[in-house]
């Protein structure tokens, strides 16, 4: 298992340079508008990398070698997911560190709003890595990236269409936002361990 | 003494093939070589063996056990090498050994490493720089330094240099003489099973064609030359394949002994691996 693990790390790490250089431009980017925005934009960007490991993964037959070792089918995909776990951990977190840094040369206050939006990018992400895994295990990376695109769509496509119907989005309590931030972690968590036995059910049956 | 590795009635079906009821064993202390054409059934078979696919028929027992029963725990013993199935190319030696150190309970970081000065395998280079050789040569590091009985291995040799080769096959013999260990070798260089292998298991169309111990097999056929116009002389029943020639023709000939004394007037020769598998399959056309 934490051979699984480490292995993605290697992987990943290997782009290390490339990253660092997205995450300079991101930066720039931080500059010139509200830096809450950085920390959705980074925070994807490192979720969006696991998509990379799967793509290595393919390249190198990776599965077939890896079901040929020791670990149990289940293993290798639970470690997917652990990885996608940590990569929007790291990644809210350094999105935190760079708008607080930001924020600091700016000499703009700390707002704390900014963690109700690290909050609930990090539900995002593991809300469509829910959706995305089984994808992945099902129809491969590449056409699961396209999916991907597709279903990225749908909510920007939902607001559009409500906002365009009605001059003004329906109006929400905040009450009704504050249940759903407490809500939601909780339906997330369960949705994310469905999708992981899915995954697993897909991955055993499949010829490697 | 019961064979480390037993399958029977192996049965897979993929859309225009089928792996027709495949089963053989492997001793302990012995080399089994596997050979066939390319698409006959070799690495359908070793995926089969591995779990890797699911089988419709058949059972697998390794090291006494059922695949089924302890997979895990039976691949601890394994060590494979798979065509073209690896660590992604942008890792290291070092990294991979790292890895495969935290997977393998039993693995080795002394002996990997030894293997990688004996190879000359630079730790700190990504594969990716590595030649095809040097490749393989790693992926049989890494298939051994975890101390298995079993060595699985699918082309193992294949883009080798004749020096590595011979390096390897030496490797490989020094490994069997243990007598619980064991290894099940595909290759399309018939002479390096002729250097190394004790049995002979020859696949064609997903069917077992061949298996037999290869001393036997190289001492039962033998290769009669004549000319065209006596090859009227031989009983069809003792030819197991032709070749025709401008001069006259090859034939492959069932037991080579009683044949030199019922054609004393042709020279029958000694045949190799690799006559036997052409002739026996143009024999059959």
């Amino acid at each position: 298992m934490a051979g699984l693990l480490l292995k993605d790390i290697y992987n990943l790490r290997k782009y290390g340079k490339s990253i660092i250089f997205v995450l300079f431009c991101y930066s720039f980017l931080g500059f010139t508008m509200d830096s809450t925005f950085i920390v959705g934009l980074i925070g994807f960007f490192f979720a969006i990398l696991i998509l990379s490991t799967f793509s290595y993964d393919d390249t190198s037959k990776w599965d077939r070698y890896a079901a040929a070792m020791p670990v149990y089918r289940k293993q290798i995909v639970l470690a997917k997911y652990l990885l996608a776990f940590l990569l929007a951990v790291i990644g809210i977190g350094v999105g935190f560190v760079f708008s607080y840094v930001i924020n600091f040369i700016q000499h703009v206050p700390f707002d704390s709003t900014i963690l109700v939006v690290g909050y609930t990018v990090f539900l995002v992400i593991l809300f469509y890595m829910s959706i995305l895994f089984p994808l992945v295990y099902r129809f491969g990376v590449e056409k699961s990236r396209m999916l991907l695109m597709v279903i990225f769509l749908i909510p920007f496509l939902a607001i559009m269409g409500l906002s365009s119907m009605s001059t003004d989005l329906p109006a929400v309590s905040e009450v009704a936002i504050k249940t759903a931030l407490y809500v939601a972690p909780l339906l997330i968590f369960v949705l994310y361990v469905i999708s992981y036995f899915i995954s697993c059910r897909i991955f055993q049956k499949k010829d490697l | 003494m019961t064979p480390l590795v037993e399958i029977n009635h192996l049965v897979k079906t993929y859309p225009g093939f089928q792996l027709k009821n495949v089963g053989f064993s492997i001793p302990g202390g012995s080399i089994v070589g596997f050979i066939g054409e390319n698409g006959s059934g070799k690495t359908t078979t070793i995926k089969l063996m591995l779990n890797l696919i699911h089988r419709e028929q058949g059972d697998i027992h390794i090291l006494g056990q059922d695949i089924d029963d302890a997979e895990v725990g039976i691949k601890e013993e394994i060590g494979v090498v798979l065509d073209d199935s690896f660590f992604y190319e942008g890792l290291t030696p070092q990294q991979i050994g790292r890895v495969l150190g935290k997977v393998y309970k039993n693995w080795d970081d002394a002996l990997f490493a030894s293997y990688l000065t004996k190879f000359q395998l630079p730790e700190k280079k990504s594969v990716k720089e590595y030649s095809k050789g040097m490749r393989m040569k790693l992926a049989i590091a890494a298939a051994m330094a975890h101390h298995p009985k079993l060595l699985i291995l699918d082309e193992p040799t294949s883009g080798l240099d004749p020096v590595v080769r011979n390096e390897i096959l030496d490797l490989f013999l020094d490994f069997i003489q243990d007598e619980e260990h064991a290894i099940l070798i595909s290759t399309h260089i018939t002479s390096d099973l002729e250097r190394i292998a004790d049995y002979i298991v020859f696949i064609h169309h997903g069917k077992i064609l061949l298996n037999q111990s290869k001393d036997e097999l190289l001492e039962y056929y033998g290769m009669l030359r004549c000319g065209l116009q006596d090859v009227d002389k031989i009983d069809q029943e003792d030819i197991a394949g032709v070749r025709k020639s401008g001069f006259g023709y090859e034939l492959l000939v069932k037991e080579k002994s009683r044949m030199i004394k019922k054609y004393p007037q042709f020279v029958i020769d000694k045949v190799d691996l690799e006559e036997i598998m052409v002739f026996l399959l143009k024999g059959e056309k």
